[in-house]
This record gives C-alpha cells, sequence and structure tokens, in this order.
C-alpha cells in the first residue's frame, strides 16, 4: 500500500544513473591515486641506519624468549654500548633539538602524502554533492523501507518542502549518501579488499620515526625497556614439554 | 610462554581475516537484496540482517572451520559479534535500492 506513486522514469534516469556514477568514481579515484602517488624516497645510509638499529632492539625486546641467556646478555651489553653513544645517530649536533617540520625533508613528504589522500577523498565527495543538489533536487525519490526520526526530514527531503510527508520518501541526496556508505564493500569486491577508494591510505613509507620526535630520546627508551625484559627462556623445560608430547 | 610455544602466524591470521571480510561483504549485499524483494520493512529488515549475518557465520563455522575456531580464528566472540556492524551499510544500500524498485515504483 503505497502513498506516492513515483514515475518509472525517475527511476531509469536517476536512481540508476546516480548509482553507476558513483561506483565508477570511486574506481576513477582508487586509480587516480595509484597514478599520482609518489615513488618512496630512498634514504640514505645515515638514516636508514638510525631507524634500523631502533627497529632492531624493538624485535630483540618481541623476540627475547627465543634466546638463550647468554646469548640475551651478549645482546644487551652490544645495545648498551651503542644506544648510550652517539654512534648510530645520523646527526650528533642536533641530538637534543626536536624536528623542525618545514626544513626537514622526510617529514614534509609525509604530510603532503596523507594530504593527497584527503584531498582525493574531499573533492570528488564535494563535487558530487553539489552535482545532485543542482540537478537532481525538488522531487521524492525513493522510498526507504525504515522508518527515521523528524530531524532527518530537513536533510533527506531537501528539495520538498511538505509538512506530513512522512520520512520514509526521500529526495535524491539521501540516495546519495546511501550509496556513499554502502559501496565500500562493492569497491572491496571489485578492486581487492586494499583499495583507495573504500577508506583513504595513509602511507608512511620510510617513516618509521614520527616527525617531532627525538632518535636519541627513542633510542634511551628503547634501552629501558630492553634491560626489563623479563627472560622466560624457551629452552627451560623443553625436556618435560617433549615427553608430555611423546609419550602416548 | 604460551604465545611462544605455539606462535601464531601473522600472515595466516591476515589472510584468514581477508577471506571472513570477503564473505561476509558478498553475503551481506546480497542478503539486502533479497529483503529488499521480499519487502521487509523496519525492524523484520533488521532482525533479517542480523539473522543471516549469523547464519553465514554459522555456515562458516561448520563447513570452513569444522567446528574448531581456535585453529582458524584467535578470538571466539570476535568472530561472531564483532563484524555485525561492518555489512549493515552495503545491506541498507541493496534493500534500499530494491525495495524501491520492486514496490514504489510501477
Amino acid at each position: 500500500m503505497q502513498d506516492l506513486l513515483l514515475d518509472p522514469v525517475l527511476r531509469t534516469w536517476v536512481l540508476i544513473p546516480i548509482f553507476v556514477i558513483m561506483i565508477l568514481i570511486g574506481l576513477l579515484r582508487h586509480n587516480l591515486t595509484i597514478l599520482l602517488r609518489s615513488k618512496p624516497k630512498a634514504l640514505d645510509a645515515k638514516t636508514l641506519r638510525e631507524q634500523r638499529i631502533i627497529l632492531r632492539a624493538a624485535n630483540l625486546r618481541g623476540n627475547a624468549n627465543n634466546l638463550l641467556p647468554d646469548a640475551l646478555e651478549q645482546r644487551k651489553a652490544f645495545f648498551n654500548n651503542v644506544l648510550r653513544s652517539d654512534e648510530y645517530l645520523k646527526d650528533p649536533a642536533s641530538a637534543g633539538k626536536p624536528v623542525n617540520f618545514l626544513t626537514d625533508e622526510s617529514a614534509l613528504e609525509g604530510i603532503v602524502e596523507s594530504m593527497k589522500g584527503n584531498m582525493m577523498m574531499i573533492v570528488p565527495q564535494t563535487i558530487i554533492m553539489t552535482w545532485i543538489s543542482e540537478f537532481f533536487a525538488g522531487f521524492i525519490l525513493l522510498k526507504l523501507p525504515f522508518p527515521l526520526t523528524i530531524r532527518f526530514k530537513s536533510i533527506f527531503q531537501s528539495g520538498v518542502a511538505t509538512t506530513d510527508l512522512p520520512v520514509q520518501w526521500v529526495s535524491s541526496i539521501s540516495w546519495y549518501f546511501i550509496n556513499l556508505f554502502g559501496l565500500k564493500s562493492v569497491y572491496s569486491l571489485l578492486l581487492g579488499s586494499d583499495n583507495a577508494a573504500s577508506e583513504p591510505a595513509n602511507p608512511a613509507v620510510g617513516q618509521i620515526l614520527q616527525p617531532g620526535q627525538d632518535p636519541k630520546k627513542m633510542m634511551l627508551s628503547e634501552l629501558e625497556s630492553i634491560h626489563i625484559i623479563d627472560h622466560k627462556c624457551l629452552l627451560d623445560s623443553v625436556e618435560s614439554r617433549i615427553l608430555e608430547r611423546y609419550n602416548a | 610462554m604460551e604465545q611462544v610455544i605455539h606462535p601464531l602466524s601473522p600472515a595466516s591470521q591476515q589472510h584468514n581475516s581477508k577471506s571472513i571480510t570477503f564473505v561476509r561483504n558478498v553475503s551481506c549485499t546480497i542478503f539486502g537484496c533479497t529483503a529488499g524483494i521480499l519487502g521487509l520493512t523496519s525492524y523484520q529488515g533488521f532482525i533479517f540482517y542480523f539473522l543471516s549475518s549469523l547464519l553465514v557465520s554459522t555456515l562458516l563455522f561448520v563447513y570452513k572451520m569444522k567446528c574448531q575456531l581456535s585453529e582458524y580464528h584467535h578470538s571466539g566472540l570476535n568472530f561472531w559479534f564483532s563484524d555485525l556492524l561492518g555489512g549493515l551499510s552495503s545491506y541498507i544500500l541493496t534493500w534500499t535500492l530494491f525495495y524501491s524498485l520492486i514496490y514504489v515504483y510501477e
């Protein structure tokens, strides 16, 4: 039982086209993001070394249970020497100062990348929203199967100013919103799961160090964590475990 | 210590969750079409959504995991209940689309 009769022309020329166009814009956005993605920069040896020693210390912390006790002690001594001295620092002179955003190129790169990602999301959305509210305004497009509260009336029935039309009858702008949220899974079906159309990717390639953090401080904090490793060697009770497993 | 004796492989975990997400995405979309064609409205539609996603999870559990959840996924509660609202938006999209196509237009 329906209270409004809608012209089938609306279906052919509004409903389906908006759906198809939003899918196509998403595909376009995905491909453009891939094309515009800048090549990962090659870091020089000193910067890499600085970043990698911190990673290596973190790995030691994570996998310490696989080592024998004296092997762990050897590594702890090595890190103690290396992380306290300035051996691995890229630039010992700037050890105490925080990284300045505008002068450090690698930080700038990361910011530009994330801004590109945001632009890629925002610009098509704004364009399509303007297009839809210009061209497809002033009529009711579809009926939502579920009811909503009165407050959504002003958003969803934007072109049609009536007081007693139920909120279920909506205009084309709400079809745009439904598509916006619902097409994420269609994109992942068409493009594979890591596509740039459903969520804006934030590549921080070669950017293990967050801009603004001091490498020396990170080294010292890693050293502290290494010193308080609670070592439960894997080989401690291995003979009882083997006997249990092969006893039956 | 348990983690070290029986380590979890991150690559396998990732692959498993990708497969589960894929199955859930497809099934939510198709169940949305079904709900639209059946003409379900408001609360019936949402109950249908929750029932269908639980059904899909059960089928995954029985046929693909052979009732051994711990072999394939790290946490039981996470597998059954965490992804319920993820497919809701696609479900609503196809539900609205098919409901309008069939029941509202001539």
